[in-house]
């Protein structure tokens, strides 16, 4: 049956659709893990940039101080007041903030103004384009108008589609008096600024304006910076988006990928100042590997994670399960194969006649139990003698009918079989001797006339009891079925096996067989009883050791033929056999009966053999 | 209403340049004094001073100025405006309004129905201003480049409210009054002057649009100055 292999099977695809199974959950899990550990280091990402961009301002406004209180920037500004703006004012005031910006080691100014009270330019360095506007002023802006006013400020704007983060501080020249102008300085957010940022945060970042994008970096390895390249139609969202337009920043949405995978998460947040009201912020974004199937665990391994692989439990798991395959099969397979072949090369030597069934197990016993049938009928079409067993009705007489009952049947204890009675011989049984008596010596002879049935004349016989017979038909009680070509030999085999009354399982031939002499294994013959079972035999005469071992025997060969045994008792069984010595003793004269165990059509059956002294 | 969006040559523009917001050449005939416009703050910085704003990161005050001074007032030169007003209505005028600096100035203006104000950027880089009646567009956006100019006419009376696309900073308003005779705006010191033919006027102060302080009805003589003895007091009350 390989039940073995087959239970290995079942747990080999247990457990194979089990890993498919937690691998699947792992991807799952690790996709959703992924999303929030990313969607939270997004968050930690803008807020990181939006510091840094206030430690930014905070030291470009220190950075102030020196120019809000340079003496020639004050005379510049305080010589500009109120009238056209001198030249010299401009000249000398931008030579004093190129002075200044040149000193600055960290945080130079892209570009750096001084503005009168009114707001008006007096002069500024790293800006040339407004030379050719003389009314170019500042005082508009509300960054430049509160330092006008004494406070200090940053701000971002945009010029020209340009961001500029902004810081304004007013230059006084006595305390306890408005300031008499405002110096601004300007940093542009470009791509310089934007790859500085993003080193100093460790991010990916993009900053944006009016539905553009304006600068982009990325230092982190694996992300392609190229994806922030591709912000343009997400801008226009996030324009609408309610967080960014209340809260001043979105969710994290998915990563724009021109090929329409997201890839990973973008944050966008506003930027403060003017570029409230124009859109104006920045982006970060990352990547994240996202795993599409079970097999993605295996595609995105690089060297480090197949070094952390424990290969020595991988080669036990493969070990183990193919020692166990492979013992399995073995036992199942390949053992029963080979006993298959030892006794087919017996049988070829001519060792065994037949193969012993009991040797083989499972679907083995079947097919060896159909090469023996095969055998024998080749024997029998060859004109030899064929071991069968004997008919017990045609030795014995009419059985009486018990359906569904083997030779013998034993009461068992939820009464689902009940004990079955010992077949009553005829009252002629051994009266007449059939008149071919002779013929049926040799089995697979032609059959023996409907009168023939054994006589008291035989020396001895072999009685297997099967299935009780059906009831005498009314041919007569002693009608031989097609298997009783051995009733009338000398030395018959006897199986009580019900068979039908009307046609022969073998027809007659019209010469029977020579007679021949059986091979002493093959003979039917009364043992002499050996002093140890005379021995064992009870107070009652009973052979109580050896019907222990027929019944141990039986027991046995009935589980090995999937039999149910609940209920067969040894009392019961010494019973039945007691009941069916007894008749056949009556019937034979014999002075013991021999019973044996054998397997009648993979149900086990018993052989009753009488002795005779 | 009629939008009116063309751009003029710069020849065109130099004419508008000569023009003063007096709108009136001549030696002023009437003179005088505003107060309390310290006390007025642009709505612009204003609102961009709260913190809810989300306009700056950083925003302190300098310990030198004195709390007192540190009011983001009107600059009276480009926030305040005094307009002279009859009881018969005017001809049109002619105004530059000077795009710079996140603002167009002067921030207010009244002018009659008709009055071609011409906005010109003063910046290296464009606007795109557009003007507002109410919530209703009465000039579209467009590029303003550098050294440009725009025109619009208002043509009804009302309160005009101009802004700028790319500078969220710009709001200026165009008072439109068929009876405003000239426009004036004081310097630093609150000190303002007209020109204006003989007769009997009322002097009014316009900020953000609106009529601000009491208003003075003056006589204005052909020959000799009228100087006011009394400022406009742009902190008592509302013109009516």
């Amino acid at each position: 049956m390989m039940i073995l292999s087959r239970l290995w099977y079942l747990i080999l695809a247990i457990f194979l659709a089990g890993a498919y199974y937690i691998v699947a959950l792992a991807v799952g899990q690790y996709n959703r893990r992924n999303q929030a550990a990313m969607e939270e280091t997004l968050k930690a990402d803008s807020q990181v940039v939006s510091w840094a961009l206030q430690v930014d301002a905070r030291r470009r406004l220190d950075t102030l101080l020196g120019p809000a209180y340079d003496a020639t920037i004050v005379k510049a500004i305080r010589n500009a007041n109120g009238k056209e703006v001198p030249a010299a004012s401009r000249e000398d005031g931008a030579k004093a903030l190129r002075a200044f910006n040149e000193k600055l080691a960290d945080y130079k100014h892209d570009a750096l103004f001084i503005t009168d009270r009114d707001g008006r330019l007096v002069a500024q360095t790293g800006y040339d384009a407004v030379n050719a506007f003389p009314e170019f002023e500042l005082g508009g802006y509300p960054s430049v108008n509160d330092a006008l006013h004494g406070f200090l400020r940053d701000d971002t704007w945009v010029w020209g589609g340009r961001i500029a983060r902004v810081v304004t501080r007013p230059v006084e020249e006595e305390v306890g008096q408005l300031p008499i102008g405002a110096v601004v300085g300007i940093r542009w957010i470009d791509q310089n600024f934007a790859k500085e940022l993003a080193k100093r945060t460790r991010t990916n970042l993009a900053f944006f304006a009016l539905g553009q994008r304006v600068a982009h970096a990325a230092t982190i390895d694996g992300f392609e910076e190229n994806t922030l390249e591709a912000l343009g139609s997400e801008l226009k969202a996030v324009a609408d988006d309610k967080g960014f337009k209340e809260n001043g920043r979105t969710d994290v949405r998915p990563l724009p990928d021109p090929k329409g995978e997201s890839k990973g998460g973008i944050l966008f947040v506003r930027l403060p100042g003017d570029t409230v009201d124009l859109g104006g912020g920045f982006a970060v974004a990352r990547s994240k590997v996202a795993i599409t199937s079970p097999t993605g665990f295996i595609s995105g391994a690089d060297d480090v994670d197949k070094s952390n692989v424990k290969l020595w439990l991988v080669a036990v798991v493969f070990g183990v399960a193919l020692l166990f395959g492979v013992l399995f099969s073995y036992l199942e397979h390949s053992l029963p194969l080979k006993n298959v072949a030892i006794e087919a090369a017996k049988l070829k030597k001519g060792e065994t006649d037949v193969l012993p069934l009991p040797r083989f197990r499972g679907a083995y016993r079947a097919i060896a139990a159909d090469v023996n049938a095969g055998i024998q009928r080749v024997v029998e079409k060859g004109g030899g003698t064929a071991r069968k067993p004997a008919d017990l009705e045609s030795i014995l007489g009419p059985v009486p009918a018990q359906p569904n009952m083997s030779a013998f049947t034993f009461p068992l204890q939820d009464g689902s079989a009940q004990a079955q009675q010992v077949p009553q011989l005829p009252s002629n049984f051994g009266a007449n001797p059939p008149p071919h008596s002779q013929n049926a010596r040799f089995p697979g002879g032609p059959p023996p006339p409907p009168a023939s049935r054994p006589g008291s004349g035989f020396a001895d016989r072999t009685v297997a009891m099967g299935a009780p017979p059906p009831p005498a038909s009314a041919q007569g009680p002693f009608t031989p079925p097609g298997a009783s070509s051995a009733v009338g030999s000398h030395s018959a085999t006897v199986a009580a096996v019900p068979k039908p009354q009307t046609a022969p399982a073998f027809p007659p031939k019209p010469k029977p067989a020579p007679p021949r002499e059986e091979p002493p294994e093959e003979a039917t013959t009364v043992a002499q009883p050996t002093p140890d079972l005379i021995a064992a035999a009870g107070p009652s005469g009973d052979p109580i050791a050896e019907w222990q071992g027929v019944y141990e025997e039986f027991l046995k060969t009935k589980r090995e033929c999937g039999e149910a045994t609940e209920g067969l008792t040894f009392e019961k069984f010494q019973q039945t056999l007691r009941k069916n010595r007894d008749a056949l003793m009556q019937r034979h004269g014999c002075k013991r009966v021999k019973f044996a165990v054998y397997v009648k059509e993979g149900r086990a059956s018993l052989k009753a053999t009488p002795v005779r002294e | 209403m009629r939008a009116k969006g063309s751009l003029l040559p710069f020849s065109a523009l130099l004419a508008f340049a000569l023009l003063t917001p007096e709108g009136r050449a001549g030696p002023p005939n009437v003179k005088g004094k505003i107060s309390g416009h310290e006390k007025l703050v642009p709505e612009v910085f204003a609102e961009s001073a709260k913190t809810e704003s989300r306009r700056y990161t950083w925003r302190e005050f300098s310990p030198s100025v004195p709390a007192q001074l540190r009011v983001l007032s009107a600059s009276p030169s480009r926030d305040i405006c005094i307009a002279a007003t009859t009881n018969a209505n005017q001809e049109k005028q002619e105004f530059r309004m000077t795009v710079t600096g996140g603002r167009v100035y002067p921030t207010t203006i009244v002018v009659t129905p008709s009055t071609q104000l011409a906005f010109k950027n003063f910046d290296p880089f464009k606007h795109r201003i557009y003007v507002l009646n109410g919530n209703q567009r009465v000039l579209n956006p467009e590029d303003l480049q550098p050294n440009a100019a725009r025109t619009w006419s208002p043509q009804g009376a009302g309160r005009y409210e101009v802004r700028d696309e790319l500078f969220p900073s710009v709001r200026t308003y165009v008072v439109v009054d068929p009876q405003v005779v000239a426009v004036t705006y004081p310097g630093r010191d609150g000190a303002f002057s007209l020109s204006l033919p003989g007769g009997e006027y009322v002097l009014k102060a316009f900020f953000n649009g609106h009529p601000v302080g009491k208003q003075i009805q003056i006589t204005a003589r052909d020959r000799g100055t009228l100087e006011l003895k009394e400022p406009l007091k742009l902190d008592e009350g509302e013109a009516k």
